[in-house]
């Protein structure tokens, strides 16, 4: 009778302790998740890091490593800016 | 000109958030596996709850460095492939200490397949593998801090420095707890059940 009893609380300890693994294990995963969250909004605010240099991927006078291939060649900044109706506007004389 | 600036993408907040927590779980799951081999049992933390939340832990701390990988190689600024993330010291971006994170993963990797086939390998082959566990640990801490955009943080600095903390504690208690020799002792009782 008593070494049932002693088989009982043995078997209740080991469920315990099996229900407590299991419980924080849950509590790690779900607190790891939600800290790797928190890290993620810290990093981007504190130091974002880097800033990536993207080009097109297909503009001419570009070769595949995104070096310019005519080194005395360089697309303007602006566009040709032209007058109202988009056409270019011709300037006489004045006379 | 035909440049445009982007910022840092999510990918990359996400490695770097990834990183760090594998490192909080990995020293977690190394000072369980210290507590396990010491013999220091309570009686509300039985040893076999110990070795079961060291063995969930250190699964936990591969999916986040499958995420850390994941994302490191998808993000475009380190210009990593899948390769560099298996054969070390070949990545163009920081190869010593991007070359540290491969090593320590592939300890990890090891470790985690023997211990799922302790029972086939044996406890001696078994013994031998998981005392890399101990080198993937500082191999991981000297990796995140010599890569790591975030060493110059303060919030990182914290986080290392408690996860050093605790690995040096829980060494500290095993030695003063322990009479033998430290590191074949470490991880190691063959009266123990494995999980």
């Amino acid at each position: 009778m008593a070494r049932q009893s002693n088989l009982d609380a043995a078997r209740l300890r080991r469920d315990l302790g099996l229900a407590r693994a299991r419980r924080v294990t849950i509590y790690s995963a779900v607190g790891a998740t939600a800290f790797t969250g928190v890290l993620a909004l810290v990093a981007a605010t504190s130091l974002p890091g880097h800033s990536v240099t993207t080009t097109p991927a297909s503009q001419p006078g570009l070769s595949d490593s995104g070096s310019v291939s005519q080194p005395g060649l360089s697309a303007p900044i602006l566009p040709p800016q032209y007058g109202y109706g988009g056409v270019p506007v011709a300037v006489s004389g004045g006379s | 000109m035909l440049a445009a600036i982007a910022g840092p993408t999510p990918m990359w907040y996400a490695t770097r958030a990834s990183g760090y927590t594998a490192l909080v779980l990995l020293s977690a799951s190394v000072v369980l596996g210290i507590l396990t081999s010491s013999r220091e049992a309570r009686r509300d933390w039985p040893r076999f709850v110990v070795q079961s939340l060291h063995r969930n832990l250190s699964l936990l701390v591969s999916v986040f460095l499958v995420i850390h990988i994941i994302t490191s190689v998808v993000d475009p600024f380190a210009k990593l492939n899948f390769i560099d993330a298996f054969v070390p010291f070949i990545a163009t971006y920081r190869p010593l200490w991007l070359g540290l994170g491969v090593v320590g993963f592939e300890l990890l990797i090891a470790i985690t397949v023997t211990s799922l086939a302790r029972h086939r390998l044996g406890w001696r082959s078994w013994r031998f593998v998981h005392l890399f566990a101990y080198a993937s640990w500082p191999i991981a801490v000297i990796h995140g801090v010599g890569t790591g955009t975030d060493t110059k943080s303060l919030w990182a600095l914290l986080v290392v420095a408690l996860c050093v903390a605790a690995v040096v504690a829980a060494l500290r208690m095993y030695r003063s707890l322990s009479s033998c020799g430290l590191f074949w002792n470490l991880g190691i009782s063959s009266n123990t059940t494995w999980y």
